[in-house]
């Protein structure tokens, strides 16, 4: 292990991590360019390079996309990468009110702990971490997609008709395509085009960015409050507030390093779950929502998080935990690196190298992205509308096209952001839709083969409810979705208690 | 008239000079090609066995024609949005498309896909990976016989997992249901990798996959037969089907497509330069050890070869018709 | 009961006819593939039937939209023509037109000829930076 991390402190792997979090912080900044297509724009360089020096850029990228979408997440709204949605709801609010630099020192270190906390579990757990990923099975997912669904009815207290209707809108759009189980064709018009479905990108920026960049025009105010010239960066304020909210950073960060470890969820998931979370254990439920300190840091440490937990199964299992993870994969397979649980023992010192140089990036990350934050809000708050609308225009329609150069994901954005524009007005939020999408297709993967499964050895029941896992998730989602309820009604006892003395 | 002889003769002459020299660009051109890089559109992400086999190619089209061979992957619906775009392209034989044989067959057969079969213009297909059917390394089923008895005994009680519904894996799995009348249950994944895994985690029983994947999970996993004529190099303790009764040869055949009005001496140049490259004794090292099979089904014999894949295909399509 | 011409009653009666279009078209679907597709469209038939009681039944409340209509309307018709004519036109082109209506649509008041010329300036050269980035240097192959 040491010379692998010696490997890993060499001047051009320390260049290249450097190199890495500083495009990825860019890229991720940008409204329109996620962290999935910065990994897959640059991925066919890293093919000339070593192994453990590609895996080190790549990751580096990765983490510095995953922290950057922050940037676009709390200065204008729209989420520069999904995994930054949940950060926006807080961070932005932080931006309007003048706080947007808090906002961003904030997720810079949130990002930075949540970030190690990912790291150092696919350092020291990671193959046992990736047998217990393997005892999920079809069913486990199912009841995970339905956990993930649930939140939805958390998530839009106070809207629940609206935001169970968004959710299952999403769930409808997510049956688009042709089906991996039945293979039906369903609800393509005839159209070839729709094969494939709605894929998740593009519909993440059309559904988030396109709504924000609609709303800019319609009004003469300036976008978000010029900084006042203030020198530090509010490095004090966000170390305090940080320090505060430190059960909930940690709680985030794991949660986000569990939600990377299974497949398929990735950071968008992890940050909403995290947020929910922090927001039903807060003690000031009414800020979230309007700029609660709280809401960013979960947010961004769990999506940090889940760069490091993603490559638990990725690498152990050869199955991506988050959609970069995916392309990183691709990458890793030409490179030849054969993954499973023998990679941690036959090529020890590529991975090695690779999670030590993961380390090192996400530390880098602190001072990139201080600099680059007091940068980014001055400028931001400083470009007129008339050039930030046309602008954040170019990135969406490259960021839609880059990620499989396909131009019909392009019109699919722009016909989503005209939908979620409308349907805001009405009264319904994306995230319900954006989590449908999401968790649809694992949600019915699962039930399917569960079924199949459970059919095939004559114990449908057993299958669904009587695997230990799935018997702990579903208690979980039960206890999520009636907590609220549980105690409000305590807490209403205790008042009238409190008026009958 | 001598005048007039003369001067058709004359004309007779030029004209034929003329002629001659317009034939020269042409040959030249097919010599020629390529004269620069050519495009190599795959319908599938990276690391997958399509991509995987093309970058083998890159290098040695590298060396036999000085020029490169860029790598595009344009993924979507198990590779139909590619393919239905091929004869979009232009047909001068600077973009070529990577194909597989069943999947060109099976797609527009089962539904609408944007593109028929005939719309792919095939000029060589360099390689297959064979069908094998795959367990637990800690599996009861010793031999693939177990497997058959047990399905025999309980119907429908044994899980082979496969990737897609309607696809290579699940045409393979009711095609080898069929010959030994046996009912197993297939369960479909999202991909090779997640069918493995669940076969790892003890989720599933069997899994019908390639060779390449049963070379890939190395000790934890028991290929029992794989669907080659004689067993293969890089598993050499599996029998083949064939040696166990079951008439089963097969698997994914990957080749090489250009977009309809290619000319056709650029069609046979292409051919040429992947069957050299084919025959290269260390390209067929290399994919050899990760589990291929290569083979070289040439320009001329594509015709007969798509015809006898097509009736091989046409009864597990009808099956799989019926049960949609 | 309230009146049934509420801003509310609108998306109801989308979500049941969506809902009741997913379900005719999952009656042709397999067995297991019309599972979803009926689960989603049962619920936006149920969501749609809850909202019409609740417009018909709640106590109203309007909500105001802040600004104007116009401006995101023409700005979301330009985003829908940039993205069609993103492969027929080829990026450049095409994003040299949306953008400068885009810029056009943004602009609120009026500005002296100079910052005009700037902010033009900024956006071609943000268009040419990209595809120049993903043409050559990414290899990533814009129309």
């Amino acid at each position: 292990m040491i010379d692998a991390f010696l490997n890993a402190i060499t001047p051009f792997n320390i260049g290249l991590a450097l190199l890495g979090v500083f495009l990825g912080t860019i890229i991720g900044a940008l409204p329109g360019l996620s962290a999935t297509m910065a990994v897959a724009v640059l991925v066919p360089f890293t093919f000339s390079m070593e192994p453990a020096s590609g895996l080190i850029a790549l990751g580096a990228v990765y983490t510095g996309a995953i922290y950057g979408g922050a940037y676009a997440a709390i200065l204008v709204n729209t989420p520069g990468t999904p995994a930054a949605i949940a950060t926006a709801l807080d961070g932005y609010p932080m931006a309007k009110r003048g706080d947007g630099d808090l906002a961003v020192t904030i997720s810079c270190f949130a990002s930075a702990f949540g970030g190690l906390v990912g790291a150092v579990a696919l350092l020291v757990l990671a193959p046992p971490l990736a047998i217990i990923a393997l005892k999920f099975g079809p069913v486990e997912y199912f009841w995970l997609a339905i956990f993930g669904l649930s939140l939805i009815a958390v998530l839009s207290k106070g809207a629940t008709v609206k935001g169970l209707i968004g959710g299952a809108v999403g769930l409808g759009l997510s049956t688009i395509g042709s089906a991996v189980i039945g293979g039906d064709v369903r609800y393509t018009f005839g159209t070839p085009q729709l094969l494939g479905g709605i894929h998740i990108i593009p519909a993440l920026i059309g559904l988030y960015c396109v709504p924000v960049l609609l709303n800019m025009v319609s009004t003469k105010e300036a976008h978000i409050e010029r900084a006042n010239t203030k020198n530090s960066s509010r490095i004090g304020e966000a170390l305090t507030s940080i320090w505060n909210s430190k059960f909930n950073l940690v709680r985030s960060s794991v949660i986000g390093t569990v939600i990377g470890i299974l497949p398929a969820a990735g950071g968008a998931v992890a940050g909403l779950v995290a947020y929910s979370e922090a927001r039903r254990s807060s003690k000031h439920k009414e800020e979230f929502g309007k700029g609660a300190v709280d809401g960013v840091i979960a947010s961004e440490s769990a999506n940090s998080a889940t760069v490091g937990g993603g490559f638990v199964p990725t690498l152990v299992l050869g199955i991506p935990g988050t959609p970069p993870d995916a392309i990183i994969l691709g990458a890793l397979m030409v490179q030849g690196i054969r993954v499973g649980p023998r990679l941690f023992t036959e090529q020890a010192d590529i991975v090695y190298t690779f999670i030590f140089g993961l380390i090192i990036a996400t530390l880098l990350m602190i001072p990139v992205g201080l600099i680059i934050g007091k940068t980014a809000f001055k400028t931001i708050s400083s470009i007129p509308k008339s050039v930030l609308v046309p602008a954040i225009g170019v990135l969406i329609m490259i960021g839609s096209f880059a990620v499989e150069q396909n131009s019909t994901h392009v019109i699919m954005m722009v016909l989503l952001g005209l939908f979620a524009w409308l349907a805001l007005h009405f009264g319904f939020e994306p995230s319900p839709i954006v989590l449908g999408l999401i968790l649809g297709p694992i949600a019915e993967q699962g039930f399917v083969q569960g079924y199949l499964i459970g059919n095939a050895s004559g114990n449908l029941m057993g299958e669904f409810f009587g695997r230990p896992i799935s018997i702990a998730i579903i208690g979980f989602t039960l206890l999520t979705l009636l907590w609220p309820i549980w105690s409000e009604r305590k807490s209403k006892k205790l008042k009238e208690d409190q008026i009958h003395e | 008239m001598n005048l007039n002889r003369r001067l058709f003769a004359k004309i007779l002459a030029s004209a034929s000079l003329l002629f001659a020299s317009t034939l020269v660009p042409f040959a030249a051109q097919a010599a020629d090609y390529p004269e620069r890089d050519v495009t190599y559109v795959i319908p599938y992400n990276p690391g997958g066995e399509s991509d995987v086999t093309a970058r083998m190619q890159q290098k040695f089209f590298k060396e036999l024609t000085g020029h490169n061979l860029i790598i595009l992957n344009k993924p979507g619906a198990g590779g139909a949005t590619a393919w239905a775009q091929l004869n979009g392209f232009k047909a001068d034989g600077y973009t070529i498309m990577g194909t597989i044989v069943p999947h060109i067959i099976l797609q527009p057969a089962m539904k609408e896909v944007g593109y028929q079969t005939e719309d792919i213009t095939n000029v060589f297909f360099f390689h297959y990976t064979p069908d094998a059917i795959i367990v637990n390394a800690e599996s009861e089923f010793k031999t693939l016989q177990d497997l058959v008895d047990f399905a025999s005994a309980n119907p429908g009680a044994v899980t082979m997992g496969g990737s897609g519904t309607n696809t290579a894996n699940h045409l393979a799995a009711e095609i080898v249901s069929g010959l030994t009348s046996t009912v197993t249950t297939y369960i479909p994944f999202k991909g090779s990798a997640p069918a493995i895994t669940a076969l790892l985690g003890n989720q599933i029983k069997s899994v019908m996959s390639y060779t390449t994947q049963g070379v890939k999970a190395g000790d934890q996993v028991r290929s029992l037969a794989v669907a080659t004529e004689k067993r293969h190099p890089a598993l050499p303790d599996v029998p083949t089907f064939r040696e166990l009764g079951i008439n089963h040869v097969g698997g994914a055949y990957r080749g090489v497509a250009v977009p309809k009005g290619t000319p056709e001496d650029i069609q046979l140049e292409l051919a040429k330069i992947l069957a050299e490259i084919n025959a290269n004794p260390e390209f067929q090292k290399l994919m050899l050890e990760a589990g291929y099979s290569v083979i070289d089904v040439s320009h001329e014999q594509i015709p007969t070869f798509m015809g006898q894949k097509a009736k091989t295909y046409a009864g597990a399509i009808k099956q799989l018709k019926a049960k949609q | 009961m309230n009146s049934p011409f509420q801003k509310d009653m609108w998306p109801a009666l989308i979500l049941i006819g969506v809902g009741t279009y997913g379900l005719y078209q999952a009656v042709s679907m397999s067995t297991f593939g019309a599972i979803f597709p009926q689960f989603a469209a049962g619920g936006m038939i149920l969501g749609g039937l809850i909202l019409v009681a609740r417009v018909l039944f709640n106590k109203l409340e309007t909500a105001k939209y802040a600004g104007e209509l116009k401006r995101p309307l023409i700005l979301i018709s330009i985003l829908l023509f940039w993205a069609v004519s993103f492969p027929l036109l080829g990026f450049i082109i095409s994003s040299v037109i949306s953008g400068l209506l885009a810029m056009l649509t943004a602009l609120q008041e009026k500005i002296p000829l100079k910052s005009y010329a700037y902010q033009l300036g900024g956006i071609l050269a943000l268009i040419l930076v990209i595809d120049q980035l993903f043409g050559n240097l990414l290899n990533v192959p814009l129309p």
